[in-house]
């Protein structure tokens, strides 16, 4: 199998006549990174919801680890693809970050010990093994988009998809690092949509531009990153770290 | 608005006593369910003049509460929402039904007196009897006490989502009335123009949060059921202590204890 | 309205308990097939939503005090009388645990007292014949304040019979519901008017999200007949239980009826004292329970507090010396 995620010419509106994507083809390879920017409104959230399967009414053809995306294949899609939502607290609907990491597992017939371990090791990944019986709404923003993650990680091995949806959002810098480290471990296929430049910098090594309901660029993220004229043709501007010449 | 501080902060401080790792907090949570049921039945049953019987049963939260460290001072404190309500209804007796029976230095003790008493006694202690099962006992293990004691699974779902979501909008509502106050001041409460508004975009914002809830559960294999976990709490010393207090309190309950020890000495 | 645990004897709140647990499970089968899981969610985020949401207080125009919105007329016409009642019942237990008001063995009553009449009546018999046909704002706030009124006022009287019926008080009927009533309408009214503001933000904002629309189109009239009879079910099962004790306890529902029978000159005579004898002397026998009381009831009692001072010091020396002991072995 050589890639993951195959998209080919997908097609999305919530209105009729209004395509919010148009022709979106994309191929996703086994363990990439791949950063989705775009300005505010361009649908970058409405792009990974319908791969999660959130959004079941698109044209084209999408194939998730060689399944189809339809309906009776969700079952299957969503054991080894997760969805980091924007809104971590959403997300964990259960009291615990124990019992909230655990759900999945259980949900999908684990025993009671291959739960328990998926949980340990899914903390362990996330650098969240102190918290484990902590209360969610005790947790910090960057701790609670830990848990949400640890939350798909107990479910998939090394070979799934993690789509996040502005994972970097109202986190502080020590927690934000603290997150990129994270991902950056993580053997997962992973598709960050997100307005963080910087952020998309630091986590993703390929990126695709969306505008207009097309991807205008598909490549190495520092190229991008330093395309002045394109980034800003598309409502974006240059990352920070990339404004002084000579940084990087 | 106070109020609403106030009960982010008792849920907070019942969850550190919940969570702390006493003997009674480690009991499982079926049999303090049950034994609180039981005590409570037990305490309502006695007689509106039985004063003496109704003392023995002070002893269950009394000693509940010495020796799992809880503060009698917040179990009092805890009474406040129900006793405007009850001291209306009890204070009445004395008026109304002044049969007197007995009498000891030269004040007459009546019947309403004896009834009023046995009301207040009895309001404590049921305060007090589930003050002692919350501050032991974590939300979720009373969820899982109940769904062993066969409550419906959507009703404990929903049981655990609301109390999941509660600080979340405690905070959010006591966010929006400071938002509020801030451009308001002076004012005690939420003006007419804008009942609807505050209150309506705060109900708007949670049925959107409603939604992404059940995408995040879909998406993570849910099918209409909430697996608890509860396993880790040892069962035989549970069951003991279940059986041991359903029968001191029965016998509480039948045999005027305190009287009999009273008789002793006197 | 929330009662305490003190207000019902065992009997009282185990019929309270199998009238609310016929209604949760008549409701859980109505959700059930309804069969929609996005509810769920739905109704724990809405249930917190409405527990944080009764603490805001709305100031009543033209008074200092303020007021709360209605939470079982709200949860109907978010989420229909039935997820509605299984939300308000998970509020209360919660309010009974966490925040102390309400008692757990009086849960079944004020789930009674306030789901039911609120999601039940309220909703089933009132929102939803007037919101079938079409939804107008005039409407909306007309059926919100009606059945706020009427299912606090339903509320308030079951109180009453409750704790009537479980004999611990020695109020007349008379003076407990003309005191209650009165009361509760006022609040009834001042709900019923916040419950109508925040539902026509609701309905401006998005009408589609208040029940009854698509509701109505899915329940044929079958059910709600249905519904119809088992209300009238549970009215009869709870009058003839609750008619019940009032016999067979001396001084239950019934005995307080009877003194309230002759007490038309109650209004004319001032304080409480002279109220209450007034009362007294019109129904002239002494309750049985008077005789009850013999020689020995002093004697009984002082033993009894002897003994129980005795016993109670006792446990605490124990309590305390074992967590000593305890500590001593820790440390």
């Amino acid at each position: 199998m050589d890639s993951i995620i195959e998209i080919e010419d997908l097609r999305f509106c919530y209105h009729a006549d209004r395509y919010v994507l148009d022709g979106i083809n994309l191929a996703v390879a086994p363990g990439e990174s791949v950063g989705v920017i775009g300005a505010n409104g361009v649908g970058k959230s409405t792009f990974l919801k319908i791969l999660a399967g959130l959004l079941p009414e698109y044209e084209g053809s999408i194939r998730i680890a060689d399944h189809l995306l339809e309906k009776k294949n969700y079952g299957e899609i969503r054991r080894r693809l997760g969805y980091v939502f924007q809104d971590s607290d959403s997300q964990l609907f259960m009291n615990t970050v124990e019992e909230d990491v655990a759900f999945g597992p259980l949900n999908y017939g684990f025993s009671r010990e291959e739960a328990d371990r998926s949980v340990k090791e899914a903390l362990r990944k996330t650098h969240m093994e102190g918290l484990a019986g902590r209360h969610i709404y005790r947790l910090s923003g960057g701790e609670k988009k830990l848990a949400a993650i640890a939350g798909i990680l107990a479910l998939q091995q090394d070979d799934g998809v993690i789509l996040m949806d502005e994972p970097s959002v109202s986190l502080d810098p020590a927690n934000r690092e603290n997150l990129i480290e994270v991902i950056r471990e993580l053997k997962a296929a992973k598709l960050l949509a997100s307005h963080d430049l910087d952020f998309i910098y630091d986590t993703c090594e390929r990126t695709i531009l969306l505008s207009g309901g097309e991807v205008v660029y598909d490549g190495d993220t520092k190229r991008l990153l330093r395309d002045k004229t394109l980034l800003e043709e598309n409502g974006l501007r240059l990352p920070l770290s990339f404004r002084f010449p000579g940084n990087i | 608005m106070a109020k609403l501080g106030r009960a982010i902060r008792e849920i907070h401080s019942l969850e550190n006593l919940a969570e702390r790792n006493t003997f009674f907090n480690r009991i499982h949570p079926t049999a303090k369910v049950l034994v609180t049921i039981w005590y409570l039945i037990l305490v309502m049953s006695f007689g509106k003049y039985d004063v003496t019987g109704l003392f023995g049963m002070c002893l269950y939260p009394l000693i509940l509460m010495i020796s799992g460290d809880i503060s009698i001072g917040q179990a009092v404190r805890r009474l406040k929402p129900v006793l405007l309500m009850v001291f209306l209804i009890g204070a009445a007796n004395p008026f109304f039904d002044r049969t007197p029976v007995l009498e000891a230095g030269g004040i007459t003790v009546t019947a309403g007196m004896l009834s009023m008493l046995t009301l207040f006694c009895k309001t404590g202690f049921a305060v007090f009897a589930s003050y002692v099962l919350i501050a032991t006992t974590t939300m979720e293990q009373i969820c899982y006490a109940l769904r062993r004691l066969h409550m419906p699974q959507i009703l404990v779902t929903v049981l655990l989502l609301i109390y999941r979501y509660l600080v979340l909008m405690l905070k959010e509502a006591d966010r929006i009335t400071q938002a509020y106050m801030l451009r308001a001041p002076g004012e005690k409460g939420v003006k007419k123009s804008a009942w609807g508004p505050l209150a309506g975009q705060m109900l708007l914002r949670s049925m959107d949060r409603a939604q992404r809830v059940y995408e995040s559960m879909t998406m993570r294999g849910f099918r209409g059921e909430f697996f608890l976990r509860g396993s880790f709490i040892p069962l035989r010393q549970s069951v003991l202590y279940g059986v041991i207090w359903y029968l001191v309190l029965a016998v509480f309950r039948l045999v005027p204890v305190f009287e009999l020890v009273g008789r002793i000495f006197i | 309205m929330h009662m305490a645990d003190a207000l019902v004897v065992p009997a009282v709140a185990g019929t309270m308990y199998a009238a609310s647990t016929a209604a949760a499970a008549y409701s859980i089968r109505k959700v059930r097939l309804e069969n929609e899981p996005k509810k769920i969610p739905a109704m724990g985020v809405m249930g917190a939503f409405v527990f944080a949401a009764q603490m805001i207080n709305f100031t009543i125009p033209g008074t200092g005090s303020s007021g709360h919105l209605c939470g079982g007329m709200l949860l109907t016409a978010m989420l229909g009388p039935f997820a509605g009642f299984l939300t308000m019942t998970g509020i209360l237990l919660i309010q009974c645990l966490v925040f102390a008001d309400g008692g757990l063995l009086a849960l079944g009553c004020n789930i009674w007292n306030m789901a039911f009449y609120g999601c039940f009546v309220g909703g089933l018999l009132i929102w939803k014949p007037f919101m079938k046909r079409n939804m107008t704002k005039r409407r909306i706030t007309a059926v919100s304040v009606a059945a706020c009124v009427i299912t606090l006022q339903m509320g308030a009287f079951s109180v009453t019979l409750e704790t009537l019926a479980s004999g611990i008080t020695e109020l007349p009927f008379s003076v407990f519901i003309g005191a209650m009533q009165p009361i509760h309408l006022a609040i009834g009214l001042v709900e019923g008017l916040i419950t109508a503001a925040v539902l026509l933000f609701v309905y401006e904002a998005r009408p589609g999200m208040l029940w009854a629309e698509t509701a109505a189109k899915e329940e044929g009239r079958f059910s709600f007949r249905r519904t119809l009879v088992i209300l009238a079910a549970a009215a009869a099962f709870i009058g003839g239980v609750v008619s019940l004790f009032a016999s067979a306890l001396p001084d239950g529902l019934e005995w307080s009826m009877e003194r309230t029978a002759g007490t038309s000159e109650l209004a004319a005579s001032g304080g409480a004292y002279e109220l209450a004898e007034s009362i007294q002397g019109t129904t002239a026998i002494l309750p049985d329970y008077a005789f009850s009381f013999s020689d020995s009831a002093a004697g009984t009692t002082v033993s009894g507090l002897v003994g129980g001072v005795l016993v109670i010091a006792l446990c605490i020396a124990v309590c305390y010396g074992m967590k000593f002991f305890r500590k001593g072995k820790n440390g």
